[in-house]
């Protein structure tokens, strides 16, 4: 699948306008504050809903405008498909999704258009917050398990429920007994499902991050669930989180709020069994987000779904010359419809074979169009 | 006293699903409206406030102190089928797959919108049990139709009354209300045991 032509509508800074793209390799170069991320970021909302660089998309619609929108007519394999988002402002802003003209539910568009985007705040994955982990992780199986949003948001339903319940005074037992086991059946289908992703996260970072870092070290994604501490696992899942809550009550009845489960989650990233948030030097948490984010965009094109798109937002600037062309041969494995935004071309380790097509952005419009090979002088 | 359009728009607001600006639109338009719209509402509205109340054993919509269904001799008293809304009530007699009473709960426990058990006619619904064999919790498969359900299993289970919920095909999300027909008679038909 890849995306022939795209057209915005009062998009941030973006003129008015129809752009035709390149089937496999698209640059969108520029000075900064021209306009290439928010380029970048129209084909990630068409596909994801969302945008990589903000959660408040009311920031997508330009200054003094109601209404945003992108549509683009995609080819899937000779097949033309059409996708339309817009955004309407409001007290929250509205997305109303469009699939072959008609209005569609998002979460019946979700999936029909696949991204994946690599931005610079990617890089701080490792050593950040658990959130944007837990985040990273419960993203990556939306996208290949479209069933898990409904399962994820139930269980993050009985959390507020509990944790409410936990707050009012003088609970009844009989009704905590009934939160605890929701939270449990509920939670058990969280926790299996992220313990199954990461285990293919660390298949797939084993053989990613040595060709990034050039050396032996070894890598591993491990699971930490949100149990705390001392608590040893027996048997399933869901015994093990019964047995925590159960351990926590006097604790949750005091603080009036859920101690385990797996919205303490988090996802830890080793080098040689050390972790690396702790451990890492900048270099190898780097190479362990490119590897993470190498794995994250093959888990995703070998499910079943449309293949995604790739979004490289000033990556390349970033990332060491090592790094970028380990970087940018993994990528090429993946046959996927690319998109780079860059500020000098000469970033880019695009060698001589490589055809692509250079837009020039300046103010929000493209000014300039043309096809090349390469971007390494010989 | 406030103005009549004031007044009114307020009263309109705390309908469910009903803000100002949708109260609004109500007043205006049936100030504007010339066939009589406002009067035959007014009287609608004052026949139901005078003459209709709950059944005093289920909750239901009742002219008496009992409702049609409490008061039908040919309906099985040992069997009560629990739900959320007098909607699911009216959606599960389309069906016309069950013979049973019900008992309308009005809501469903929701701490986040500080409704707990004693908020519920709950305390109703256990005195109901002498003589009854089994009873149905049809409530919707949400997080908090499902809590309620294993809330009210767990107090009617030890007066040795078999507890049964409907089985699967009313979507996770989707309110026993909006099922159609023929999902909602399987559903009740193949319901299963808890616990
Ligand atoms: N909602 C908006 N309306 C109008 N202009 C915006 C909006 N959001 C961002 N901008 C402006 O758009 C410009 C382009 O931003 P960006 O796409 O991040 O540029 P680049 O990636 O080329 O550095 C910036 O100058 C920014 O101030
Ligand atoms: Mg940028
Ligand atoms: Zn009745």
């Amino acid at each position: 699948m890849f995306i022939r032509r795209l057209t915005t509508r009062a998009f941030r800074n973006l003129a008015a306008a129809t752009v035709e793209f390149h089937p496999s390799v698209n640059v969108i170069l520029g000075a900064n504050a021209q306009g290439k991320t928010s380029l970048a970021e129209a084909v990630y909302l068409l596909a994801a809903l969302r945008s990589f660089r903000t959660s408040q998309l009311r920031e997508l619609i330009r200054h003094g405008e109601a209404i945003a929108g992108v549509s683009a007519e995609a080819d899937d394999g000779g097949v033309i498909q059409n996708f339309a988002v817009e955004l309407e402002r409001g007290p929250s802003v509205t997305r109303i999704c469009r699939y072959q003209g008609h209005e569609t539910p998002p979460a019946r568009y979700a999936g029909k258009l696949r991204a994946v985007a690599f931005h610079p705040g990617d890089l701080g994955l490792v050593a950040g917050l658990p959130e944007a982990r837990r985040r990273f992780l419960d993203r990556l199986i939306f996208s290949v398990s479209p069933a898990y949003l409904a399962e994820y948001q139930a269980f993050q339903h009985s959390l507020r429920q509990r944790n409410s319940f936990l707050r009012q005074g003088a609970p009844d037992m009989e009704l905590l007994d009934v939160y605890d086991e929701q939270f449990v059946r509920l939670g058990a289908v969280v926790m299996e499902r992220r313990e199954k992703m990461i285990a293919e996260l660390n298949e797939a970072v084993d053989r990613h991050y040595a060709s990034v870092a050039g050396d032996g070290e070894k890598p591993g994604v491990r699971y930490e669930p949100g149990v705390s501490s001392g608590l040893a696992r027996e048997g399933s899942a869901a015994d093990w989180l019964r047995a925590a809550l159960e351990r926590g009550r006097p604790r949750d009845l005091e603080r009036g709020f859920t101690g385990d489960g797996p919205h303490c989650d988090d996802l830890d990233l080793q080098l040689d069994q050390k972790p690396l948030r702790k451990f890492g030097s900048q270099g190898q948490r780097r190479t362990a987000v490119v590897a993470l984010k190498v794995s994250e965009l093959e888990i995703i094109a070998r499910s079943p779904g449309p293949r995604p798109l790739l979004l490289l937002d000033d990556v390349a600037s970033e990332l060491d010359l090592r790094r970028n062309r380990a970087l940018f041969e993994a990528l090429s494995v993946h046959p996927a419809q690319v998109f780079l935004t860059t500020t000098e071309l000469s970033h880019l380790p695009l060698g001589p074979a490589t055809e692509f097509r250079e837009f020039a952005m300046e103010q929000g419009a493209i000014t300039q169009a043309r096809d090349r090979r390469g971007t390494e002088s010989p | 006293m406030a103005d009549p359009i004031q007044q009114l728009t307020a009263a309109l607001a705390r309908l469910p699903g009903v803000g100002e600006k949708t109260a609004q639109r109500f007043v205006f338009f049936l100030l504007a409206d010339r066939t009589g719209a406002a009067r035959e509402i007014a009287h609608a509205l004052a026949r139901l406030a005078d003459e209709m109340s709950l059944c005093r054993q289920c909750g239901f919509p009742s002219q008496g102190e009992l409702c049609a269904y409490c008061s039908d001799p040919r309906r099985d008293g040992g069997l009560i089928c629990v739900v959320q809304n007098p909607q699911d009530v009216l959606a599960i007699e389309r069906t016309a797959e069950y013979r049973g009473r019900y008992h309308v709960l009005h809501g469903v426990i929701n701490p986040l919108e500080g409704v707990g058990p004693d908020r519920l006619p709950i305390r109703e619904l256990l005195a109901r049990l002498d003589g009854v064999s089994e009873v149905i919790l049809a409530l919707n498969p949400t997080v908090e139709g499902d809590a309620t359900a294993l809330y009210l299993q767990r107090l009617i289970s030890p007066a040795g009354v078999k507890v049964t919920r409907p089985a699967t095909g009313v979507a996770v999300g989707m309110g026993i209300e909006y099922a159609d027909k023929a999902t909602l008679a399987q559903a009740i038909n193949s319901r299963r045991g808890m616990g």
